[in-house]
């Protein structure tokens, strides 16, 4: 087979792989998740409404979380009460029947739509709901009518009967927009021991378009989980002293936080797919669970969570609870991301726009490598003039006999030393710009900061992919193009290697195609680096000729 | 190395295989990017790359002490050590290369 052909079987060969990898894993991967699994029980096929689905006779506790998670069903319509202003742009409805419904953030809109939409956190239906009978019953007959103290900035809903009262109010924060504080109280209600009273979810989950990146994570007794991708769907339940629940996608998140002297148990699990969810969400219901019984001697006691509904921005989240910071995931590599980040931001003061910011990052990398790429450069060059001289050592020795090869390799080390070939080279310094590289990919992919930051032109979110290919392509060719001038890079014609020049170039194509999905400010970084590189090879090119030609001419 | 590979391959495939796989992996999945970040000259310091090097050395002392050897080159390649004259080239058998 002459090598033309085999070259060609090769692209082929890569082609074919990227096809198979992007039908076989790619596509199933991504299926999962525009498709919520099937109920495993089938006791949720049942679409009663949402009053009448707590048991009414006393269970342990356990088993009513369990059956409170299968009994979820598709939202009953009920009346908007009014909607509660938290800060300038945020706004959370309340809605009959002691529950939340939409957070609007209006400062913020969704990506990849046509129109600007304001985003909606999801905390539709927040509802508080009782085992007990009559304390459901209260909490139901909350609604326009019971409105005891109404504005867009507190909402007091009280309502009472023969066997007690209750009373609901969501006050926001005056200090922090989007943060509201959410209080049940009930009085005199005469409860049995198993009783619970929950503060309910059942929605979707974040409002990501890659479902993926959608989480859960909560901190019970002072120790972190976070659950996210297929492991969604499985039911879990958590007891014990809780910090902090927040849920949501990369940018955005409903974070809950118990205020009053109660602590409550949490449970969660997936949902089967109702009517209102869109495919590609993850439908998940979970709920805050107390105890319905009062503490003894007392007759009135209340529920208070404080419910943040925003970005993960860890500068607002730091301003409310140091403690919340944690919720903020920066991927698996969070301190080179923070770092980068705080870097990127110490620019976007002088340039105000993060695109700007990330190429004069580059520029910086490169001025502060360049020193020691210009070392590095000239000891390639005197490598390369010692080629004859090694492959003449490398005859002189047969190879077969491993004393030999040991001599031989001892003069090639003699004549590394004569010449002072490389002092400083090494990959060390080529793997000190991998953190920055990984650093910028954790950065863009969660952080709030970079959300729909715009370059210019046709990217208008340096957190998103290029929609057209466009840097991508360019950065595939001008990988191609280095490693054609790239004599370090490419490290061919060594006796017993092959030329991997054909290989090369596809994996650069594959690299290019891996690249399609990375957002599309690291794709703007890896572009300008190397091109800078191609910059820097030149001209290096350039003055070592003329320093050649000068000595010559000597 | 066509050749040499497939000498390789006829006595001892396994090994062969797993050299083959230290080579391409890192010379596929990792050079052309760590290249492209690195910047213009960055690189190797010995006449052999680390990617021949590993896949030569398994070839030619055995998965464990190949590894061994390959393992020991990278770490030593770092502008605080002296590069390691045992460490310089792996001599490929001339009836074969």
């Amino acid at each position: 087979m002459n090598s033309s052909k085999k070259n060609i079987f090769i692209i082929l060969g890569i082609i074919a792989f990227i096809a198979l990898y992007q039908y076989f894993v790619l596509a199933p991967y991504q299926a999962k998740f525009r498709q919520a699994p099937n109920p495993t029980t089938t006791a949720s096929s049942a679409p009663t409404p949402s009053t009448t689905t707590e048991v009414a006779t006393p269970k342990a506790v356990g088993a009513v979380a369990q059956e409170s998670i299968v009994a979820a069903n598709a939202p009953v319509s009920r009346d908007l009460v009014v909607s509660v202003q938290a800060g300038a742009d945020r706004s959370i409805e309340v809605i009959e029947g002691a529950a939340l419904g939409r957070a609007q953030l209006n400062d913020y809109f969704v990506r990849g739509a046509s129109e600007r939409t304001p985003v909606v956190l999801n905390t539709d239906r927040l509802e508080w709901s009782s085992s007990n009978a009559s304390i459901q019953q209260c909490l139901n007959s909350l609604n326009k009518s019971s409105v005891f103290e109404g504005s867009p900035n507190q909402v007091l809903m009280k309502s009472s009967s023969a066997s007690g009262a209750c009373e609901f109010s969501v006050s926001p924060d005056p200090k922090h927009p989007s943060l509201v504080n959410v209080r049940l109280t009930l009085d005199g209600f005469a409860s049995a021991p198993t009783d619970i009273v929950e503060l309910r979810s059942q929605g979707k989950l974040g409002s990501d378009q890659q479902a993926d990146q959608n989480y859960i994570s909560y901190k019970f007794d002072d120790s972190i989980q976070t659950i996210h991708g297929a492991d969604l769907f499985s039911k879990t339940e958590v007891r014990g002293r809780m910090s902090w629940l927040t849920w949501g996608d990369r940018y955005f998140s409903v974070i809950f936080r118990p205020t009053g002297s109660y602590t409550p148990d949490m449970n969660y699990g997936s949902l089967p797919t109702v009517a209102g969810i869109e495919d590609s969400e993850v439908p998940v219901s979970f709920a805050l669970r107390y105890s319905a019984q009062p503490e003894p001697g007392k007759t009135r006691f209340d529920y208070s969570t404080d419910v943040y509904f925003g970005t993960r921005d860890p500068t607002v989240l730091n301003a409310i609870d140091p403690e919340l910071v944690q919720t903020v995931d920066l991927g698996f590599f969070a301190s080179v991301a923070r770092l980068m980040l705080w870097s990127l931001k110490a620019l976007n003061t002088f340039f105000h726009n993060f695109g700007v910011s990330i190429i004069a990052l580059t520029l910086i990398v490169r001025a502060l490598f360049w020193p020691l790429n210009k070392k590095a450069y000239s000891s390639t060059i005197a490598m390369k003039e010692l080629q004859p001289e090694m492959e003449r050592i490398r005859k002189k020795y047969d190879s077969t006999d491993r004393t030999q090869a040991e001599k031989m390799n001892k003069e090639v080390f003699a004549l590394y030393k004569t010449k002072k070939v490389n002092p400083l080279g090494g990959c060390l310094p080529m793997l000190a710009q991998l953190p920055i590289f990984i650093g910028l990919y954790g950065a863009l992919n969660h952080s709030i900061d970079l959300y729909q930051a715009p370059f210019f032109g046709w990217i208008q979110d340096l957190s998103m992919r290029d929609p057209f290919y466009i840097l991508p392509v360019m950065w595939t060719l001008s990988l191609i193009g280095y490693m054609q001038i790239n004599p370090q890079a490419m490290n061919t014609g060594q006796p017993g290697m092959p030329n991997m020049k054909w290989i090369m170039m596809g994996m650069n194509v594959l690299f290019g195609y891996l690249s399609k999905d990375w957002p599309s400010g690291l794709v703007l970084y890896l572009l300008v680096s190397n091109c800078v590189g191609l910059l820097q090879q030149f001209f290096l090119q350039r003055s070592s000729k003329k320093l050649q030609l000068l000595k010559e001419g000597a | 190395m066509e050749t040499h590979f497939r000498e390789a391959f006829k006595k001892t495939p396994l090994r062969a295989l797993a050299a083959f796989a230290a080579f391409s992996f890192y010379k596929m999945m990792i050079a052309p990017l760590l290249h492209s970040l690195g910047g213009v000259g960055m690189g190797c310091r010995y006449p052999q790359s680390c990617s021949e090097y590993a896949s030569l050395s398994i070839l030619e002392y055995g998965v464990l002490s190949g590894s061994v050897r390959a393992l020991n080159r990278v770490c030593s390649c770092n502008p605080w050590t002296a590069p390691k004259p045992h460490l310089m080239v792996v001599q490929v058998k001339e009836s074969i290369s």
